[in-house]
């Protein structure tokens, strides 16, 4: 038995599940067309003020805006008066074949209807109502659960997949729906047929199924014969099956708490023992493990390890749970321990060379230092560095967290920098720091200035350096750069806001 | 049954020499190898420290990796961060990454990126208390493939120096630390100390070097030294006014 699950509007689904606080907005997801942005799902609420799929989202806004005037008894617009977001299929589809993955848990075979844009989640549900007591215990149980998610499905189920998908797009929710009495458009034919069998008058199965066979393949081809015999049951269909992600997870448990921390260690590394040797057998390597301390009155700990790198190893990856089980104080009894794995990737595996690659070997070893770090420090503390074409020098570069996963060599935009080696400060001073200059030189360098409770006397200047950013920008920049030594010997880097006139100290040449 | 019992007398006294023989000379060669290597490695962990007359002053003609090189500073923006960063760019020029630990959260890398240290072999590090300054400094110092380890501490516990100085021999890393000149008179485990006191001048960046401490002792303890203010490039004094003096009769010369 075949169960289709259809998730209406998706699109609009997804996004109030990431963003429940539009809930009660209207809401417009549009995409780029010829005719420029087009609607492509709305809201209930916009439907019944006359938005439509297809409608230019300039005539929804319009419809939108009326009514906002009309409620309110005003004209004034004080806000937008819908919520546009552009469609991306690209990311309804990963987010339904992760629905598809959870799905796993009602039957072993879960695929998507082969549509560009997927709503319908399709499962060979064979034999599995005998573990949940009955079809119709079974058919809740799926229905619950969705609805727990925050989704809402309508479920057709039947002995093909071209009837439940039709039962489950069509059938009505109150009475019993025979097949015969369902629209055309419950058999997934092409916009064409359905305009060809409705010039001829033909809106229902039943007024297919009293002509004769030859007639209607004539009428629309072999297609309609086929989609007609698919949707009566009478010709079954292969689901391309998603494949279900895999699990690795390991669970410890004693009757007694462990109070001691050694103990509760040496029950974490048999744990990492064990988990690095499920991971091994399928050739994976874990890059983030979630392990999960339950102590005794309730009290759960849970704590998350990042790796650099896809990892198999017991040692390292027991080394950096005990990194972080060291900040952590347990304030009762352990009663259990597991650990499974939140993201994984093939384990790259390769034969030891006679004269080994270095650079392969430094990655490793970076990947164990950078492990290392990431545990006690936490990610927003161990960074790579790019260099970003931006005048502004508080922008001229970029960090990123080294997290799990990216290893991969990367490149900066820039190629070649336009200052020389002491043409920039190896300290910058961020926010600058305002320098207080007694003396008024008209926007020109000043002589004197005090740092940290030092007078500074200027010997001698470069400069200036005009940086001026954009207009675009909303806090941009005006000023003029003045590299400047002391007569100690002491550099630093000094600029003049042109907008308000006032000295700043930027850099220390270290 | 024994070869040596099968053969005659001679022929087995023979055959004894000759294993004698053989492997005297195996030893010898082995010896030979191994010295060989050592003397490479040891060549090879000399990390130049960017100025070839601070390398001639140095025991080993440049920094020794699984050491520790302190630069004291006279004040902000004297220019020790810069001596120390082209000293991690050689050190990292082969192989390896530099780790910077940040602890002033200051570290401007486009500086660095002109200075010429890849920022693609460059971790920066920017721990939130001294307590884990102390620990991921032994950590990245640790790491084998870690070249250089950059760190701007102001007071460093003794029992951690001498940890740090481990760790920096088990990952064979060289340690730069820069820290001010009040420092002077606190213990320290590096093997090199130089103290960096900037000079007004009116041409190029001129800095003095003194030596404090320095493995084997030294004939001179300070050293003039000059960055070229468009390429960077660190020189002593002397030896730069004796370039200039031989590019101007060179050019007087071709004149006459």
């Amino acid at each position: 038995m075949i169960l289709a699950i259809w998730l209406p509007q998706w699109p609009l689904q997804r996004l109030l599940l990431k963003s429940p606080d539009l809930q009660n907005q209207p809401v417009v997801i549009y995409q780029q067309t010829s005719r420029g942005p087009c609607v492509a799902v709305c809201s209930d609420q916009l439907v019944r003020w006359g938005v439509s799929s297809g409608m230019p989202v300039a005539e929804a806004l319009a419809l939108g805006r009326r009514r906002q005037s009309l409620g309110r008894g005003s004209t004034r617009n004080e806000k937008e008066p819908l919520h546009l977001e552009l469609c991306d299929p690209v990311a309804d589809r990963k987010s339904l074949v992760r629905l598809a993955q959870w799905c796993h848990r009602f039957s072993p075979i879960v695929g998507l209807e082969e549509e560009s844009s997927p709503e319908t989640l399709l499962l060979d549900v064979t034999g599995m109502d005998l573990f949940a007591g009955g079809e119709d215990a079974f058919i809740t149980q799926v229905s619950e659960q969705f609805r727990e998610r925050g989704l809402l499905a309508r479920l057709g189920w039947g002995p093909t997949l071209g009837n439940a998908w039709a039962l489950a797009h069509y059938s009505s929710d109150s009475v019993e729906t025979e097949m015969e009495n369902l629209p055309v458009e419950a058999l997934r034919l092409s916009v064409k047929t359905q305009q060809i069998l409705a010039r001829l008058g033909l809106g229902y199965l039943r007024d297919l199924l009293s002509l004769p066979r030859a007639e209607l393949q004539n009428v629309a081809g072999a297609i309609l014969l086929q989609r007609l015999d698919q949707a009566m049951g009478r010709v079954s269909e292969v689901i391309r099956a998603i494949p279900s992600p895999h699990h690795f997870s390991v669970f410890w448990q004693t009757e007694h708490g462990l109070l001691q921390r050694e103990s509760v260690e040496h029950v974490m590394q048999h744990q990492a023992a064990d988990l690095c040797q499920l991971l091994k057998k399928r050739s994976r390597g874990a890059l983030s493990v979630v392990c999960r301390i339950q102590c005794q009155d309730s009290v759960d700990l849970t704590f998350r390890v990042g790796l650099f790198l896809p990892c198999a190893d017991a040692n390292h990856l027991q080394r950096l749970l005990e990194l972080q089980l060291e900040s952590i104080t347990l304030p009762a009894p352990v009663v259990s321990v597991s650990l499974y794995v939140l993201q994984d990737a093939p384990l790259v595996i390769r034969q030891r060379e006679l004269f080994a690659n270095r650079i392969s070997q430094n990655e490793q070893d970076l990947a164990g230092l950078v492990d290392c770090l990431n545990s006690r420090l936490g990610t927003d503390c161990v960074l790579r560095v790019f260099l970003q074409n931006d005048a502004q020098p508080e922008k001229a570069y970029r960090e990123e967290p080294l997290i799990e996963g990216c290893a991969t060599k990367y490149a900066s935009s820039v190629n070649r920098l336009p200052f020389s080696p002491l043409g920039r400060p190896l300290s910058l001073v961020t926010p600058p720091v305002k320098l207080p200059v007694t003396e008024k030189r008209n926007g020109q360098l000043p002589r004197y200035f005090s740092c940290a409770f030092q007078r500074h006397h200027v010997f001698r200047s470069w400069g200036p350096e005009r940086i001026e950013t954009g207009w675009w920008r909303r806090n941009g920049v005006r000023r003029d750069y003045y590299r400047v030594e002391t007569t100690e010997g002491l550099r630093f880097w000094i600029f003049c806001c042109l907008q308000t006139g006032e000295w700043f100290l930027q850099g220390v040449f270290d | 049954m024994a070869l040596d019992d099968a053969v005659p007398d001679d022929a087995a006294k023979a055959m004894r020499q000759l294993r004698a023989d053989l492997a005297h000379r195996l030893a010898t060669a082995t010896k030979a190898t191994v010295t060989k290597a050592t003397v490479t490695k040891s060549v090879h962990q000399a990390v130049t420290s960017g100025c070839l007359s601070l390398d001639d002053l140095l025991p080993d003609k440049g920094f020794t990796r699984g050491t520790f090189v302190e630069w004291l500073g006279e004040g902000a923006g004297c220019g020790a961060g810069f001596l120390a960063l082209v000293a991690a760019r050689e050190a990292c020029r082969e192989d390896g990454f530099a780790v910077v630990i940040d602890t002033p959260r200051r570290f401007y890398p486009p500086a660095a990126a002109a200075c010429g240290l890849e920022l693609s072999r460059l971790l920066l590090v920017r721990p939130q208390c001294e307590k884990d300054v102390y620990w991921a400094v032994d950590q990245a110092l640790r790491c084998p493939r870690g070249s250089a380890v950059l760190a701007w501490p102001q007071h460093i516990p003794n029992r951690i120096f001498r940890r740090w100085q481990l760790s920096a021999e088990s990952g064979d890393c060289l340690g730069l630390l820069v820290r001010p000149a009040t420092v002077q008179p606190e213990p320290s485990w590096a093997e090199t100390r130089l103290r960096v006191i900037p000079r007004a001048s009116r041409n190029d960046w001129q800095l003095t070097l003194e030596i404090l401490r320095c493995r084997g002792g030294l004939h001179k303890n300070q050293l003039e030294i000059v960055i070229d203010e468009q390429t960077g490039k660190i020189q002593s004094l002397d030896s730069r006014d004796m370039a200039s003096s031989m590019a101007i009769a060179a050019s007087v010369a071709e004149k006459s």
